[in-house]
């Protein structure tokens, strides 16, 4: 009774309930993992052999194969199929940026909506989500745990967090790939208006530690359309520059360029093997996840997962 | 750049709505806190400068659309020769023409157009240099200019003389006035010559007879300016005529007038009153109603007791001309009527002649008829003496050179009868009165006819002089039975010739018939002055025939007494007589002016006065040769055709004076003449402005397109 007081606002039954009989079905699967009816790709320490694969430094030297050494005179590791749940990782951008709303929430209530609902589905699937809520540094991690308790830290974490400073997600991804233990499921959830030659790089190292990424990136209508008719005094929302324009007259250009933008991510992230998905702050939430995991579900249905990288 | 309202310049401050309505809108943002300024920069950058471009472009559109409506309705005037009228062209012989015709007087505003000339005249004269010789004058009096051939150093002595003068009650007379103004060119010191005309601009007055004149004045390089200071309207009531239906008054007779009043308003007057003096005495006269657009003639009666000469003036409402709402007449009542009887049958016995009954018509009664009877025999042989109606009763014979001399005597005012009788040779008369319709006799005389005419049917004619007899009944007309009557020819177009009265018979032979001869008029009667052809001269309505006839075609008097304003006043005496210490007495004035007295080689002497240049009485005085004072009185009137004030359209003028091409300024008051002197610019501004707001509006959607 007590948990059910304390419910958080985050956890929207609305959207909840769109994306619960996915996640169900999304369950169902990761349950046979855990029963070991379905092995999981995560290469770690197990019963069963996998594959071999050369020696890195700092690869932990128990998992040498001295046997393959003596054979071939190369230093191999011996990998095994891991039976293990999902580990999930929540990032959540809460720069300053992430604050702009004219009307109804803000991309961080936004985000911090997605975010608690994923987080809702991943402990429902008894996953081990975590989370790591970054602006210019990283402000808060939670490590992945599949508890009702880190379910109630996360949304206490989100609900206390207030966008602000800039955004800097490369030393972040840096410093999360870090930290994350083993692999596992990195999404971000970011509006990306930041250094994308430096998100890109990073992205692709976390890639390379052989995370799956999931990228949602969150806009407002207003900063794709431009709608504003009358005069309008721009002030950097991270800065101090202002501008002023009349918005009608370079509307067509502006709009072109967000959408080269956004066309561009989309373009890098899933030609990296990245899933994007577009949110905007007017967009259905339970809606759009529903559908998105829908797909999800549609492709990962066969076990498949690319092995591309992003560049 | 003048302007005919500058006070409509302030107004160009509004030139500044625009700038202010931009910066208020500059002022009218929203303040938005902004996430993806990367991108907003990287839009702007590319048409920031383009866009601050075309809206300043826009706004300086807006501001100049603005700034040149205001100066439209400033009225602007394209002024390149204005400046250099009065200054260039070196030393300048400059005519400075102002009409003081009667249309001047009319008041816009209670502002007359003469006003508007002074101020005209005033600016004009304060900007010609010293070194152009200056000559003014007024169309009134051509021949003697208010200066001539004068160095204006000082416009004190020309403003000062135009001042003591006021508007005349003269007309217009362009084509003399230019033939005027030609005489002085002509005179001119200086090689450049140019003419300045100041008028109301009424098309009274202009003909094509400037047009040779303008035509060598543009040979000769002569400038010529017309300044318009008149107004556009026409609104106005005049008195068009006021004249004496009788030739000749008598004491006591009511004297029958007629006055004619113009009504040029678009409304209807009524009941409107004029007043009626004669001498001192005045009364007033409801007028009936006066249709717009309509000339409406109004009967009037008056009489004197004494004879003597009588001014009559009647004066209508005043408005915005009054010069013409009065007009003046001299009332001659004549003493008596001298009547010359001609009786070609002389008798002894009573009642036997052929004019014994015409003498006894004019003698009863108090009438004051002084008659002269003769036989034709004494009439033949003896100078003819001056009458006032010569009667011819049965004359046998005439001389062709007394035939002549009474063709004089009726040409110039003198009226004659001609009764028939068995003593009238057709033939004869034919020969020598008649002449094929040149001579006295209206019509040729066929034979006299036995007659079974039974009354007399007079004509209702105009002007007849049997117009008593309408008033009979038809019984009295009835009795009048002729038992002969001389048979005539009626041409059927013959001119000046009418038929007064007819025979009451199947055929409707004339009874009476009409000849106008110059000034005079001849009355033909079929009938005998006597008994012999009819019992007409005993009964009662003889006397009333004769006698009206004899009034209606008396001489008026000899003197032309009633003029209009330009004749000139001129008494010519009698052949014998002479005059000493002739002056003129003007109106509204008391001391009198000097006259001239003429002694012509041939002829008598004429008094002369000078020209009549306002309506008014005027009276002549002089001594005779007896040292007795004498006097005669003239009325002017005005000329009623200066009463048309329709404007002289621009276009008719310019094509009057074709190759002159004038400067027109039309002046209004309180504006600059040398202002108003160039071409007004509004029109070509307000298609300037509308280009402008069509160029705004198309740049507003092209500038405020989405990009």
């Amino acid at each position: 009774m007590a948990e059910e007081t304390k419910k958080p606002s985050l956890l929207d039954p609305a959207i909840l309930a769109k994306i619960v009989p996915l996640g169900l079905r999304a369950q169902r699967v990761m349950e046979g993992a855990i029963s070991g009816l379905h092995r999981s790709p995560l290469h770690g320490v197990s019963v069963e052999f996998a594959d071999y694969r050369e020696y890195a430094p700092g690869d932990d030297l128990k998992r040498l194969d001295w046997r393959a050494y003596a054979r071939s005179d190369r230093f191999y590791i011996k990998r095994y199929e891991e039976d293990n749940n999902l580990r999930g990782t929540i990032l959540l951008d809460a720069s300053q940026s992430m604050g702009y709303g004219r009307r109804g929430m803000t991309k961080y209530q936004y985000a911090a909506t997605l975010a608690a609902s994923l987080a809702m589905l991943c402990v429902k699937q008894r996953d081990a989500v975590g989370l790591a809520i970054f602006d210019d540094a990283e402000r808060h991690f939670l490590r992945p745990v599949a508890t009702q308790l880190q379910l109630r830290k996360i949304i206490d974490v989100l609900e206390t967090t207030k966008p602000q400073r800039t955004s800097d997600l490369g030393p972040v991804l840096h410093k999360i790939s870090e930290q994350i233990k083993g692999r596992g499921l990195v999404v971000i959830i970011s509006d990306l208006l930041l250094d994308l030659d430096v998100f890109y790089r990073h992205l692709g190292r976390l890639q390379h530690d052989g995370h799956e990424i999931l990228i949602f990136h969150i806009l407002d209508s207003d900063e794709i359309e431009l709608p504003f008719e009358s005069s309008v005094l721009f002030k950097d929302i991270e800065g101090a520059e202002e501008i002023f324009a009349e918005p009608w007259a370079f509307r067509r250009l502006y709009k072109e360029a967000m959408e080269k933008f956004i066309t561009e991510v989309s373009q890098r992230c899933r030609g990296g093997g990245v899933d994007y998905l577009l949110l905007k702050t007017s967009d259905d939430l339970g809606y759009a996840m529903s559908h998105y995991l829908h797909g999800r579900q549609q492709r990962t249905g066969g076990g498949q997962r690319s092995s591309g990288g992003v560049t | 750049m003048p302007f005919l309202s500058p006070i409509f310049l302030s107004l160009t401050t509004l030139a500044s709505v625009p700038i202010i309505i931009h910066l208020l809108n500059r002022r009218r943002f929203i303040r938005i806190d902004w996430a993806p300024m990367k991108y907003l920069k990287l839009t702007i950058k590319t048409n920031r400068q383009r866009l601050r471009i075309e809206q300043l472009i826009l706004l300086a559109i807006r501001t100049l659309a603005v700034l040149l409506l205001m100066i439209a309705i400033a009225r602007p005037v394209l002024s390149a020769n204005s400046l250099n009228w009065l200054t260039g062209h070196g030393r300048t012989s400059r005519i400075i023409v102002i009409d003081d015709s009667l249309s001047m007087a009319y008041q816009t505003d209670h502002r007359s157009a003469f006003e508007g000339a002074h101020e005209v005249l005033t600016e004009i004269a304060g900007k010609i240099g010293s070194q152009d010789s200056v000559t003014a004058l007024l169309t009134s009096d051509m021949q003697r200019p208010i200066v001539r051939e004068v160095h204006l150093q000082d416009t004190t002595k020309l403003l000062g003389e135009f001042n003591r003068l006021s508007v005349t009650d003269v007309r217009s007379d362009w084509p003399a006035t230019f033939k005027a103004i030609d005489g002085y060119l002509a005179a001119a010191t200086f090689p450049t010559k140019e003419v300045t005309i100041i008028t109301d601009f009424r098309k009274n007055g202009w003909g094509d007879a400037v047009k040779e004149i303008a035509d060598r004045w543009a040979v000769a390089g002569v400038k010529l300016r017309i300044v318009d200071v008149g107004s556009k309207a026409t609104a106005n009531v005049s008195l068009a005529g006021f004249d004496l239906e009788d030739p000749l008054v008598l004491p006591g007779d009511a004297a029958k007038l007629r006055a004619a009043i113009r009504n040029d308003t678009p409304a209807a007057i009524t009941g409107a009153q004029c007043v009626l003096t004669i001498g001192d005495q005045s009364r007033s006269i409801l007028l009936p109603d006066l249709p717009p657009g309509q000339v409406t003639e109004v009967p009037l009666t008056v009489s004197a007791q004494k004879p003597g000469q009588f001014p009559l003036s009647l004066t209508l409402p005043a408005d915005q001309l009054s010069n013409d709402n009065v007009r003046w007449l001299t009332m001659n009542v004549r003493s008596a009527i001298d009547v010359q009887l001609v009786d070609g049958l002389p008798s002894s016995e009573p009642f036997e002649g052929a004019t014994d009954f015409l003498n006894l018509a004019f003698s009863i009664g108090a009438q004051p008829w002084r008659i002269d009877k003769r036989s034709d025999q004494d009439w033949s042989i003896a100078p003819l003496q001056a009458a006032d109606v010569m009667v011819l009763a049965d004359v046998a014979s005439l001389s062709p050179q007394r035939i002549a001399a009474v063709e004089r005597m009726v040409s110039d005012g003198m009226g004659l009868m001609i009764f028939a009788g068995e003593q009238v040779d057709p033939v004869l008369y034919n020969q020598r009165l008649y002449r094929n319709g040149q001579g006295l006799l209206p019509v040729p005389l066929d034979k006299a006819i036995d007659s079974t005419a039974t009354g007399l049917v007079v004509e209702q004619l105009d002007q007849s002089a049997l117009s008593g007899l309408t008033k009979l009944v038809p019984a009295a007309l009835a009795r009048i039975k002729p038992r002969r009557f001389m048979g005539v020819d009626l041409p059927a177009h013959a001119e000046n010739v009418r038929v007064l009265a007819r025979w009451n018979d199947a055929p409707g032979h004339p009874a009476v018939i009409e000849k106008r001869f110059g000034k005079g008029r001849v009355i033909f009667w079929t009938v005998t002055a006597n008994k012999e052809w009819s019992d007409w001269p005993i009964d009662p309505t003889y006397v009333l025939a004769v006698r009206s006839t004899a009034t209606s075609i008396a001489r008026a008097d000899r003197q032309q007494d009633n003029l209009t304003v330009g004749q000139p006043i001129q008494f010519v005496m009698d052949e014998g007589q002479s005059a000493t210490q002739a002056t003129v007495t003007l109106p509204g004035h008391d001391t009198p002016d000097l006259a001239t007295i003429d002694k012509p080689a041939q002829g008598p002497p004429i008094i002369r006065a000078t020209q009549s240049s306002r309506a008014g009485a005027y009276t002549l005085n002089w001594k005779d040769s007896a040292g007795l004072a004498r006097q005669h009185l003239f009325c002017v009137s005005p000329d009623s055709s200066e009463s048309d004030l329709t404007p002289l359209p621009e276009s008719e003028l310019l094509g009057m004076l074709d190759h002159l091409h004038p400067d027109i300024v039309h002046y209004r008051p309180g504006q600059s003449v040398l202002a108003a002197g160039g071409r007004e610019l509004w029109r070509s501004i307000a298609w300037t402005v509308f280009g402008l707001l069509m160029v705004e509006t198309v740049m507003a959607v092209w500038v405020g397109r989405e990009r």
